[in-house]
This record gives structure tokens, sequence and C-alpha cells, in this order.
């Protein structure tokens, strides 16, 4: 049927019609020629590389020092009596008879039993007990109030130290955006919708001013893709392109420097 | 016997100390020559010039590839630009910003988009490139601190020749260096730059930026109309997408539509 030369024409034929549909299909989705990426860092001619991303440090508190520093009311210890103390019963009345029992000692020590002065002489070391948990207790107190200022002090430092790491980084930071503002990469992930007309939106319109066509700011965050998933139908309803494939309904928006498109509500009356 | 040592210690003095020093005063210079460069630029009221360039991208298969673009820039300041693009693959582009509203638009596909932001130019490149991630090649060239980044980004500039080749002008060739990128520009005597090449180095395939200027004209008569973008009567207005931190916090707060 087909001689050679018919079929050499046919095959550059069908060679032409797939490359100009795919020329034509590759341009209506707003890619390169081909499937050629054209975005990179060189593209953006910036005087920088790309920033790179380093952790920002964290400014908690150690834990070392949450063990330091703890709140006045929880830290101050109660003033630990000697372990061996055994606070005597009955002190004050046992005093008052020690004090009574030394009046009478001036008066007639020769007249006190040999029980009485082994009990004065207890109620004397109690006495020596006392004084030394009153000493060991003052001791504490200081203690307490050395080591507290030493907290604070070392406290006081620590924060300064972290305000001046903070003052760092944020110069740092400054310096990292003034060094790299024009050479990071164009490409996000997700934006949020200005301007414009978006289906679903109910806006004024006004012809006259070319400012004031119908807009609409969305809040909500969006995402976008580069390329449609399939050969889209166009359909234009009021003035708005729409891409359908299948159930799925596109309109375009500027990422960056790119046109891409939105998923939208299907356009009125579809 | 001695004179045989003195040419030995004089060639080692030399080489020691007269080699560094004048290596040291070839490195300020040229730095010197790149910062007049910049001061230049960044002093202009106002100027238009045309940019042929060129840049790399190291495809997923580590292939590399240029593509070309033609760009018209026109600015007025402190708050007017104008850039009208051709790329390699025939879209016909541009950014325009008249001091209130900036406008992206793309001829072919028969759209634009607006955005309503007052602001001077150094700001609104700031806002355009870091912000809304519009890809304004060259940026750093544009605003008034380039000199001032110049300074602090060059860390090391060399003068190369004098290079009666590469543009309608004798140039002086420099080479520099930042801790990013390796750089080469090629400058006129009236200290304006007429080529200009970026590798940079640490990225894949180490890609490069070049760019030549032409037509430069320092002294042009603009009136605020060219910076107003006049939409053709079929072309669709489309939004713009902002970009979004994460956790949806937009990047930007203050920024609104008209």
């Amino acid at each position: 049927m087909l001689n050679r030369n018919g079929l050499i024409f046919l095959t550059i034929m069908v060679f032409l019609a797939v490359s100009f549909w795919d020329l034509s299909y590759g341009r209506r989705l707003g890619r390169g020629g081909r499937s050629f990426s054209r975005s990179g860092v060189a593209s953006r001619g910036g005087f920088s590389g790309r920033r790179v991303q380093r952790p920002r440090r964290q400014y908690r508190a150690p834990a070392n020092r949450q063990a330091r520093f703890t709140p006045r009311s929880q830290s101050r210890p109660v003033a630990q009596r000697p372990q061996n103390y055994q606070r005597p019963q009955n002190v004050q009345s046992q005093n008052r008879i020690q004090r009574g029992s030394n009046r009478m000692a001036t008066g007639s020590q020769n007249r006190i039993s040999p029980e009485k002065r082994q009990q004065i002489a207890q109620n004397k070391g109690n006495l020596e007990d006392r004084q030394e948990w009153r000493d060991k207790n003052r001791e504490d107190i200081q203690n307490e109030r050395r080591e507290r200022q030493e907290k604070r002090q070392e406290f006081a430092k620590d924060r300064q130290e972290d305000r001046q790491d903070f003052i760092e980084d944020i110069h740092d930071d400054h310096h990292d955006w003034d060094d790299h503002w024009d050479g990071d990469g164009g490409e996000f992930v997700a934006g949020v919708i200005v301007g414009g007309v978006v289906v679903g939106a109910v806006a004024a319109a006004n012809a006259n001013d070319q400012y004031d066509q119908p807009q609409v700011v969305y809040n909500n965050t969006t995402t976008y893709v580069t390329t449609l998933p399939c050969h889209p139908k166009e359909v234009k309803v009021n003035g708005v392109t729409y891409f359908n494939c299948g159930s799925d309904w596109y309109q375009r928006t500027y990422a960056g420097s790119e046109i891409t498109f939105i998923p939208v509500s299907p356009p009125p009356g579809y | 016997m001695y004179k045989k040592y003195t040419f030995f210690l004089a060639l080692f003095f030399l080489c020691f100390f007269v080699n560094p020093i004048a290596y040291a005063s070839n490195n300020g210079s040229a730095k010197e020559s790149l910062i007049k460069m910049a001061q230049k630029i960044a002093n202009l009221k106002s100027f238009s010039v045309s940019l042929r360039m060129g840049y790399d991208v190291l495809q997923d298969n580590g292939e590399k590839i240029e593509f070309n673009e033609i760009r018209e820039l026109k600015i007025k300041r402190p708050s007017f630009i104008r850039v009208s693009a051709t790329r390699s693959d025939g879209e016909q582009v541009g950014l325009f910003y008249d001091g209130k509203v900036m406008t992206q638009f793309n001829l072919n596909e028969k759209v634009y988009a607006q955005l309503e932001k007052k602001m001077d130019l150094d700001s609104f490149i700031h806002y355009a490139v870091s912000t809304l991630k519009i890809r304004v090649p060259l940026a750093r060239m544009l605003v008034s601190t380039f000199p001032s980044d110049l300074k602090r980004l060059c860390k090391k500039a060399d003068f190369v020749e004098r290079d009666v080749v590469v543009a309608d002008v004798p140039t002086n060739h420099y080479a520099g260096r930042t801790e990013d990128v390796d750089f080469q520009v090629w400058i006129a005597d009236d200290n304006l730059p007429r080529r200009l090449i970026i590798t940079y180095k640490k990225e894949d395939g180490q890609p490069q930026f070049w760019a030549d200027f032409k037509k430069w004209d320092i002294n042009p008569k603009f009136s605020k109309r060219e910076f107003v973008f006049k939409p053709q009567r079929d072309m669709e207005k489309i939004p713009i997408l902002i970009p979004v931190e994460d956790k949806g916090k937009r990047m930007e707060e203050k920024d609104h539509v008209k």
C-alpha cells in the first residue's frame, strides 16, 4: 500500500506533529523548552550563594542552672539541728528550776543534794548543747546567704553571657542576611494568595480604574503546582481563565517570577 | 665572591618582602577600583542599561544547560524601576515599580499581577527578592548599599589585565572572590562595568552567571509614566502568592493589595 517514500514522509510528519504538540503544550504549562529546569542559583545573578541554615542557639537555662538557682521560698534551708541533739523536755521549766537552784546555791550551796547536783549538771550540759545548736544555726544561715549570693552572681553572669550570645547571633544573622539576601533560591512551597480574582470570591468591580479590578485577599495558605497533571481544558468565566483536569480546577498565579497553578473551586456554572 | 652573595640576598629580599607588598598594593587598588565602580552605579540618580545575560542550570541528571535573556533596565531613584526581559525561549516578561504599585507581567501568557506597597527602591528590591522570591538578576548592583556590600563581601581582588577585546571600549579586567562566589568584572574607564561573570564555586557543578552591559545611559530623561504598567486590553490579572514560613505565617505582614 505505502511505498518506502510514503513511509518516510509519514514518519517525518508524525515526528513533527509530536514535537509541535510537545512544544506548544510545554509553553502552555509555563515551563521552558521541553523539560529542562530553568531555575538555579546562578539564574539569580547574586553576589552570594545560598544561605546555609544554621541551627539557632537555644537560650534555655541549662539544667544545672535550674538546680543552682531556685526561688528564695524554696531555697531557704531550715537550719539543721545537730543530729545528736535531743531537745530536753521542759527546758524552760528546767531552766527556771536551774536558775532557782542557782539562786539557792548562792545562798545555801551546802544544802544541795547529790541528785540535785547531777540534775544541775545535766541542765548545764543541755544549755551548752543549745548554745552549740544556735552557733551551728547561725553558721548555716550565713553559709546559705553566701551560697545564695554566689548563685545570684553566677546567674547574673550566665544571663549576661546569654544576652551577649543573643546579641552576637542577631548581629551574625543580620550580616548573614545582608550577605545572602540576593543569593537565596526563589523556590517556596506554599504561599498566601494576594490580589487577582479567585473563584468563590465576591468583590466589587470597577472597570474605570485599572487597579480597582475585582480582587480578593485570601488569608489561608495554599500550595501551587508548576505543571498541570493533564493537558487541560481552558474555560474563561467572567474574565478569569480556569484550567480543568478531570474534576480538578486550577487558576494561574505568580509564585516568585514563575506563573504557576493553584487548585480552586469550579467556576460558576460548572 | 661577596658580590655573588649580594645578588642572592637582593633576590631573597625581593621574593620575601617586595613581592607581598606589591601584591597587597595590587589587591588594595583592585578592590578600590571595584568599589569605585560600585559607587558610580550607586550614585547615579537615574540610568538605563541593556543587559545580555546567561546562566547555567545544573539539571537533575548532572547536565549543565545555559539559558539566556536580554534585559532592558531603567532606574530612577529613589523609587522607580522598570525591567523588561526577553527570555531565550521567547517569553517576554517584566517587573515594574512606580513607588506604589509593583507589577509583574508575562506578555506571552497575557497575564499580570499587582501588589501595592509604598517604599523606596532599595526596600522594594529587597522585598521583591527576599520576600516575594522574584528573580532580579544582579539585584545587589541596583541598591545603594552596593559599595559597602562589595567592600564587606569581597575578600580578595586582583587586576588581571587591560582588555581590548571583550567590550567596544578598552576595559580593566578584575577578578574578585567572596566567600561564596568568584567573580570577574571588566570595567571601562568611565568606571562602569561592561562584562561580569559570577561563578558559584560552592554549588554543585559550579554554575556561572554572566552579563554584558550595553548602551549605558547615565543621564536619561524618564517620566514617571514609564514606570506605570498599562495592561493590554486582553491581559488578565492574576493573584500573587506570598511565600509563607512554617505554620502558615506570612513572611511579611504589612503588604496589602490594591
